[in-house]
C-alpha cells in the first residue's frame, strides 16, 4: 500500500511541462531585444537631428539644435548665411516633395477604382478564369519594383509617352491597386448577398443599390485602402527610380541627397523624424480608434 | 392593396450541372390567398419562390402574375416583394429609410417617404422607432421592419422565405397571427415558405406539399392532413402510424390490406389492385384501446405498453406489437393513459385509415441521424 | 457575368470590366511582353549593319577632315615628306593642324576616323566567338594608310566608304527578312569577362572560399594564364543566395515575436507590441535605410565606436568601410524587410483558438511538440506569404545597396541592371537581365508554394 503511494507523484510525466516561468522570461527579453533592435536605428536618426554637426553624427555632440529644422521654412538670407545649408537646394527638394504628392493624388483614385473593379469582379464573378485573373491581377504586387518600372517606361515609351510623372503614376498604380483589391475583397465577400438582392427587389435600380448599398458598406474598406495606397504611393523609391526618366520625387530626392559625394546634412534626419512622429501618432490613433470600436477600454 | 394571381405553367427550374431543382409544375395560386408551401429542406421551395420573385428564370414554362407573363423581367421590374430568411435589413439606414427604401427607389420625395414610412410602421406596431439602427432592435421588432418594408411597395404578392425560424416559439405563435391579420387587412396574395407544418397548417388558405422539386398535393389544411394524396404528404404532414402490406381485395371504397399485424380496412382513395405492395395510414389520434364501443372497432391489434410521453395537454403512447410501434394519442383527462401497462387491444376505425400504393416517406429523425 | 449585369446594371458592369481589362493588359501584361520583346532584340550598336555603318561614316567623316586639310596644305602640294613616322601618336589632336616637318605621318595629323576607317572591324559577337567584318561577309579587306598622302588618303577612305556603304545596304536588307529575335541578351548573362589580376592579387584569391566555390560551380575559370568570371551570373546568384540567408534569417527571428504577440502576450500587453512592431513597418522605407547610413558612414556611429577603443583612427584616415562590405548592405536589406514577415504569421496564428493548445499541454505535449503538431501546421499560409514576400522584397532590394553603398558595390543584381539600362543605355541588355531575373524569382516563388502547398486561399488570410 504505502508503496504505491510513495511511487505515484514520482510517476508523473516530466515531459507535458507547460511553458513555465523560464521560457516566457526567455522570450520576453528577446522581444524586447528585437524592438530595440528595430527602434534604435530610428532613434539615432531623430538624435542626430538635433545635433549641430554635419554630417549627421550622434556621438560627436555639438550642441542642440533646431536649425536642421527651421532650414525648410527659413528665409533667404539666413540661408545663404549659413555655410551647410546654402548648398542644399532647398527649391528643388520642395518640387520633388510636390511631384509626390501630384503623383499620389493621381495614384491614390486610379488605384481605388482599379482595385474595387478587380474586386468586384472576382468576388461576384464566377468564372473558371477566376483563379488566372486573381494571379495575373496581383503578380504586380510581387514582382521586384524594378522590373515594374522598366516594363512601364519601356512599354509607354513605345506608345510615345516620354518618361516623368506620367509613366510614375502608370508603374506605381500597376501594383498599388492590388492593396485596395485585397481589401475590398474581403469586406465585399462578408456581405450577404441578399442585401444586394432586396434593394433590386424592392424596385431600385442596379446604380441606386449599388450607391445606396453596396458602396456605403464598402466605405470603411475603401478608406483603409485610400490610406495605403497614399502611403505606398509616397514612400516608393524602387519603381520609381525606373519610371521617372528625368523628374524626381520626395524618395528619389531623398536618395539622391544621401547620395551626394560631398555629404548629407540632418536636414534629411529632421524630414525623418517627422515623419517618424506621424507615423507613431497615427498607429496610436489608428489602435485607440480600433479599440474604442471593439468597445474595450484603452489601459 | 389588392393582391393578384399567380399562375405557374409547366415551370421547370433545371441548373446548369443538370440538377433540377424544380420539376414541371404547373400551379394556380388566387388573388388575396394565403398559400403556403410545405416541405423539407432542399425540397426546392426557397427555388420556386426566387423564381416567382424573378431571381432565378425558369428553364421550361411560364410565369404569369396578374395574368401577365413575367419573362425576363428582373426583381425590380415584378409586382412582387420578397421577405428574406435572414431579413435582409439594410445595417447602415435607420430603420425609417429602410422601410422607405422602396420608395426612394421610385422618386419619392423625402418628406413624403418619411410620413408613409411612419404609417407603415405603425401598421406593424413599431411606432416611434423609426431613427433606430435595425441592429438595436429585436428579433421580433426586425421582422416587423422586413415586413413594414416590403408593404411600402404596395405589393401584388409577397413572398416570405421561412420568416419565422429564427424566432423562439411564443414570439413565433404571436408573429403568425399578425401575418395572417396583415394580410387579411390588405388583401395581397401571400406565398409562405416553411418547414413547419404547424405553421403551415395554421396559417393557410391552401397548403402545398413539395418534395424533391415535386409538389406531390396541394390543397386546404383539412385535405393535406385528413385525405393525403401520397404516402410522404401523409408522414409529412402530421404524425402517422404506417402499416405496410399487400393489397388483398377492395369492398367498395375501401381496401383490405394484409400486414404481419393482421388484416387492416381503411379507405382507398387511388385506384390499387390486388398483390399491390401499400401502406395503412392511421393517425395517432384515430387509435383507441378496443373496450366494447358500438359499434365495435375494426382494425384489432393485440399490443404491449411500452412508454408514455407526457406532452401537457395530451399524452403519448408507445405500444409494441410483434416489434412494431404502434403511437396512440390521447386527451389528459386526468388520470387517462397511467393506469395503461402490460397487452391490451387496440383498434381504429376504417374510415380513419388511408390505403395508398407503398411510395417514398418523409425521413424521420431517426432516419435522419442514420444517414446524416 | 450575367448575374453582374442584374446586380450592378449595364453601365457600371461596363466600367468595372473596362478597369479591370485596362488594369491587366495595359499596365501588367503588355509591358511586360514590350520588355520581353526588347530583351530578344539585339541593340542597334552590336548589329552587323550598323557596324558596317559606323565604318561608311568614320571614312566620310574622314574625308571631311582631309578636305578641310586639302584647303590648308594645298600649295605645299601632296604633301609627301620622306620619313614616315612609325609611332603615331595615340592622341587625336583636336586642334586645326599646323602642317609641321616633325609631325606624323605625311604631315598630316592623326585622324582618327581614318585610322577606324577599315574593312576589318570586330563584329559584335557571343563569348568565345569571334569575328570580322571582312571575313564574315568576304569583302575586300581595305584600309586608310595614314602615312600616305592626302589624295591617297582620300582615295583609300573612298574605296573604303563604298565598299562600307555597299555591304551596309545589303545586310540592311537580310537582316529586314531575318526575325529580329534572339536570345543573345540573355546568353549575356553567362559572358565570362576577362578579370585582370596581378600574380599577387591571383595568390590572394586562390586561398579565398569564396573563389573555390566560384570555380566549383563553373562561375570563374582559368585559360591560359588568365583568369575569366561570369561577372553576371555571380552577380544573379550572390543576389538570390543573399535574400534567401535574408528570408531564412527573418523567419528564424520572426517566428517567436509571432507567437508572442499572437498567443502569449496578455491582451493589453499585445496592443502596444502590436503598435510597437507597426510604428518602424510603417515608417517610410527610405528612413528606414536612410538611419542605417548614418551608423556604417566612414565617420558614422561605428567607426566612432570602434575609434573610442582605438580600434581604427578616424582622424588619421583608418576606419572600417563598412559601406564597402556586402555585409552591411545584407544588414540593412534585413532591417528593412524582417517586418514583412512577421504580419502574416501573426494574421493566420492570431485564428489560432489558445484553447487547442491549452488542451494539447493537458495531454502531455511539450513545447517543441505543440509548435511542431499544431501551430506551425496552423500557421503555414502565413509562413509562406511572410517568407515570399521577404523574398521578393530583399531579390529586389535596390534602395538598399544604391543608397546604403551609394551604388559602388556591384555585388547586387538590382545595381547591374540599373547600370546596363540606364548608364550604359542598353536597355535591350537591361531588359533581358530584368525579365530573367524576375522569371527566376517567380520559379524559386513558384517552387517554395509547390513544396509548402500553398494556395490562393491563403494569400486572402494573411
Amino acid at each position: 500500500m504505502s508503496a504505491i503511494a510513495e511511487a505515484r507523484p514520482a510517476a508523473r510525466p516530466r515531459v507535458g511541462i507547460r511553458p513555465g516561468r523560464g521560457s516566457q522570461l526567455l522570450l520576453r527579453i528577446y522581444t524586447a531585444a528585437f524592438l530595440v533592435f528595430m527602434f534604435a536605428p530610428l532613434l539615432l536618426l531623430v538624435i542626430a537631428s538635433f545635433n549641430d554637426v554635419s554630417p549627421p553624427s550622434v556621438t560627436d555632440w555639438r550642441g542642440l539644435t533646431g536649425k536642421w529644422y527651421a532650414f525648410y521654412w527659413m528665409d533667404e538670407a539666413s540661408l545663404r548665411a549659413d555655410a551647410v545649408l546654402r548648398s542644399i537646394d532647398r527649391g528643388r527638394f520642395y518640387d520633388c516633395l510636390g511631384n509626390s504628392l501630384i503623383v499620389a493624388a493621381c495614384v491614390v483614385p486610379l488605384s481605388l477604382l482599379l482595385g474595387l473593379s478587380g474586386a468586384i469582379l472576382l468576388t461576384r464573378w464566377q468564372s473558371r478564369f477566376n483563379a488566372f485573373l486573381w494571379w495575373v491581377l496581383l503578380s504586380p504586387m510581387l514582382a521586384p519594383g524594378i522590373v515594374l518600372g522598366l516594363s512601364t517606361l519601356v512599354f509607354w515609351g513605345d506608345l510615345g509617352m516620354s518618361a516623368g510623372l506620367g509613366t510614375i503614376v502608370l508603374a506605381q498604380t500597376t501594383f498599388i491597386a492590388g492593396f485596395p483589391m485585397l481589401v475590398i475583397m474581403a469586406r465585399l465577400q462578408r456581405q450577404p448577398p441578399e442585401q444586394e438582392e432586396a434593394a433590386l427587389d424592392l424596385g431600385a435600380s442596379p446604380w441606386l443599390a449599388f450607391r445606396r448599398i453596396t458602396l456605403p458598406y464598402l466605405v470603411p474598406a475603401l478608406a483603409t485602402a485610400g490610406v495605403i495606397a497614399f502611403m505606398s504611393s509616397f514612400e516608393n523609391y524602387n519603381t520609381t527610380m525606373f519610371a521617372r526618366g528625368g523628374s524626381c520625387t520626395f524618395s528619389t530626392e531623398i536618395g539622391a541627397m544621401v547620395r551626394n559625394p560631398n555629404g548629407h546634412p540632418p536636414v534629411i534626419n529632421a524630414v525623418g523624424t517627422v515623419i517618424v512622429v506621424l507615423t507613431i501618432a497615427a498607429a496610436i490613433g489608428h489602435t485607440i480608434l480600433l479599440r474604442r470600436e471593439q468597445g474595450k477600454a484603452v489601459p | 392593396m389588392h393582391g393578384r394571381d399567380v399562375v405557374l405553367d409547366n415551370v421547370s427550374i433545371t441548373y446548369g450541372n443538370g440538377f433540377t431543382a424544380v420539376h414541371p409544375t404547373s400551379l394556380t395560386i388566387a388573388s388575396g390567398e394565403f398559400f403556403s408551401i410545405l416541405g423539407p429542406s432542399g425540397c426546392g421551395k426557397t427555388t420556386l419562390l426566387r423564381a416567382i420573385s424573378g431571381f432565378i428564370f425558369p428553364s421550361t414554362g411560364r410565369i404569369l402574375i396578374g395574368g401577365e407573363d413575367m419573362g425576363t423581367r428582373g426583381p425590380n421590374q415584378r409586382p412582387t416583394a420578397l421577405i428574406f430568411q435572414n431579413l435582409a435589413l439594410f445595417p447602415l439606414m435607420p430603420v425609417w429609410e429602410n422601410v422607405a427604401f422602396g420608395l426612394e427607389a421610385r422618386g419619392v420625395d423625402r418628406r413624403t417617404r418619411q410620413r408613409r414610412a411612419e404609417e407603415l410602421l405603425e401598421l406593424v406596431a413599431l411606432t416611434g422607432q423609426g431613427h433606430k439602427k435595425p441592429s438595436e432592435l429585436s428579433g421580433g421588432q426586425r421582422q416587423r421592419v422586413a415586413i413594414a418594408r416590403a408593404l411600402a411597395v404596395e405589393p401584388a404578392v409577397l413572398l416570405l422565405d421561412e420568416p419565422l425560424s429564427a424566432l423562439d416559439l411564443k414570439l413565433r405563435q404571436h408573429m403568425r397571427a399578425e401575418l395572417r391579420a396583415i394580410q387579411r387587412k390588405t388583401g395581397i396574395t401571400f406565398i409562405y415558405i416553411t418547414h413547419d407544418q404547424g405553421e403551415a397548417l395554421t396559417m393557410s388558405d391552401r397548403v402545398a406539399v413539395m418534395k424533391d422539386g415535386v409538389i406531390e398535393q396541394v390543397g386546404t389544411g383539412d385535405e393535406v392532413y385528413g385525405r393525403p394524396a401520397t404516402p410522404f404528404v401523409a408522414s409529412f404532414v402530421g404524425e402517422t402510424n404506417i402499416f405496410r402490406g399487400t393489397v388483398a381485395g377492395l369492398e367498395g371504397g375501401m381496401a383490405v390490406v394484409d400486414t404481419p399485424l393482421g388484416r387492416m380496412r381503411g379507405r382507398s382513395p387511388q385506384p390499387l389492385s390486388p398483390g399491390d405492395s401499400a401502406m395503412v395510414f392511421v393517425r395517432p389520434e384515430h387509435v383507441a384501446l378496443a373496450n366494447g364501443q358500438q359499434p365495435p372497432l375494426a382494425n384489432l391489434v393485440a399490443a404491449e405498453v411500452e412508454r408514455r410521453d407526457l406532452e401537457g395537454p395530451f399524452v403519448n403512447v408507445f405500444l409494441n406489437a410483434q416489434g412494431r410501434e404502434i403511437a396512440m394519442h390521447l386527451t389528459n383527462t386526468g388520470d387517462a393513459g397511467r393506469a395503461l401497462v402490460g397487452r391490451h387491444t387496440v383498434g381504429f376505425r376504417c374510415e380513419d385509415a388511408i390505403v395508398l400504393p407503398s411510395g417514398p416517406l418523409a425521413r424521420t429523425g431517426r432516419d435522419m441521424v442514420d444517414h446524416a | 457575368m450575367r448575374r453582374l449585369v442584374r446586380t450592378y446594371g449595364g453601365a457600371l458592369t461596363t466600367v468595372f470590366v473596362f478597369a479591370t481589362l485596362v488594369w491587366a493588359i495595359m499596365l501588367i501584361v503588355l509591358p511586360q511582353l514590350s520588355m520581353l520583346d526588347m530583351a530578344l532584340r539585339t541593340p542597334l550598336r552590336a548589329k552587323d549593319s550598323s557596324i558596317a555603318q559606323t565604318v561608311m561614316r568614320d571614312a566620310q567623316t574622314c574625308q571631311a577632315v582631309l578636305d578641310t586639310y586639302r584647303d590648308e596644305v594645298g600649295a605645299a602640294g601632296d604633301g609627301g615628306l620622306a620619313v614616315p613616322s612609325l609611332s603615331a601618336p595615340p592622341l587625336a589632336t583636336p586642334s586645326l593642324p599646323s602642317p609641321s616637318p616633325g609631325g606624323s605621318g605625311g604631315g598630316l595629323p592623326y585622324i582618327i576616323q581614318c585610322d577606324r576607317a577599315t574593312t576589318a572591324q570586330p563584329l559584335v559577337r557571343d563569348a568565345g566567338e569571334s569575328a570580322w567584318l571582312n571575313t564574315e561577309y568576304e569583302i575586300e579587306t581595305l584600309a586608310v594608310d595614314i602615312t600616305a598622302d592626302l589624295g591617297t588618303q582620300y582615295a583609300q577612305a573612298q574605296a573604303v566608304r563604298d565598299a562600307a556603304a555597299a555591304l551596309y545596304q545589303e545586310l540592311v536588307a537580310a537582316e529586314a527578312e531575318l526575325s529580329p529575335y534572339g536570345f543573345r541578351n540573355f546568353v549575356q548573362i553567362f559572358k565570362p569577362l576577362v578579370i585582370p589580376l596581378s600574380a599577387d592579387a591571383r595568390a590572394q584569391e586562390a586561398g579565398e572560399f569564396g573563389t573555390w566555390v566560384k570555380e566549383a560551380i563553373g562561375l570563374r575559370y582559368e585559360r591560359d594564364g588568365v583568369v575569366y568570371e561570369r561577372v553576371t551570373l555571380t552577380t544573379l546568384l550572390r543576389t538570390i543566395l543573399f535574400a534567401a540567408v535574408a528570408t531564412a534569417l527573418a523567419l528564424v527571428a520572426c517566428y517567436p515575436i509571432a507567437c508572442n504577440l499572437a498567443l502569449r502576450a496578455a491582451p493589453h500587453r499585445a496592443v502596444w507590441l502590436f503598435v510597437a512592431l507597426l510604428v518602424p513597418y510603417a515608417t517610410v522605407e527610405i528612413m528606414r535605410v536612410y538611419a542605417w547610413v548614418t551608423i556604417v558612414d566612414n565617420n558614422g556611429l561605428l567607426n566612432r565606436l570602434l575609434d573610442l577603443f582605438g580600434v581604427v583612427d578616424i582622424e588619421g584616415g583608418d576606419f572600417v568601410a563598412f559601406k564597402r562590405s556586402p555585409l552591411t548592405v545584407f544588414t540593412v536589406i534585413v532591417y528593412t524587410y524582417i517586418l514583412f514577415m512577421v504580419f502574416p504569421i501573426y494574421n493566420v496564428m492570431s485564428t489560432l483558438d489558445r484553447n487547442q493548445i491549452e488542451a494539447a499541454h493537458d495531454l502531455g505535449s511539450s513545447t517543441w511538440r505543440v509548435h511542431r503538431r499544431i501551430i506551425i501546421p496552423h500557421a503555414k499560409p502565413g509562413i509562406a506569404v511572410g517568407c515570399i514576400a521577404t523574398f521578393m522584397l530583399s531579390a529586389g532590394a535596390f534602395s538598399v545597396p544604391r543608397i546604403v553603398s551609394s551604388g559602388l558595390q556591384g555585388e547586387w543584381f538590382s545595381q547591374t541592371i540599373y547600370n546596363k539600362f540606364f548608364e550604359s543605355q542598353n536597355t535591350n541588355l537591361g531588359s533581358a537581365y530584368a525579365f530573367a531575373y524576375t522569371v527566376i524569382c517567380f520559379v524559386i516563388v513558384g517552387l517554395f508554394m509547390w513544396v509548402m502547398r500553398a494556395r490562393l486561399k491563403d494569400f486572402m488570410r494573411a
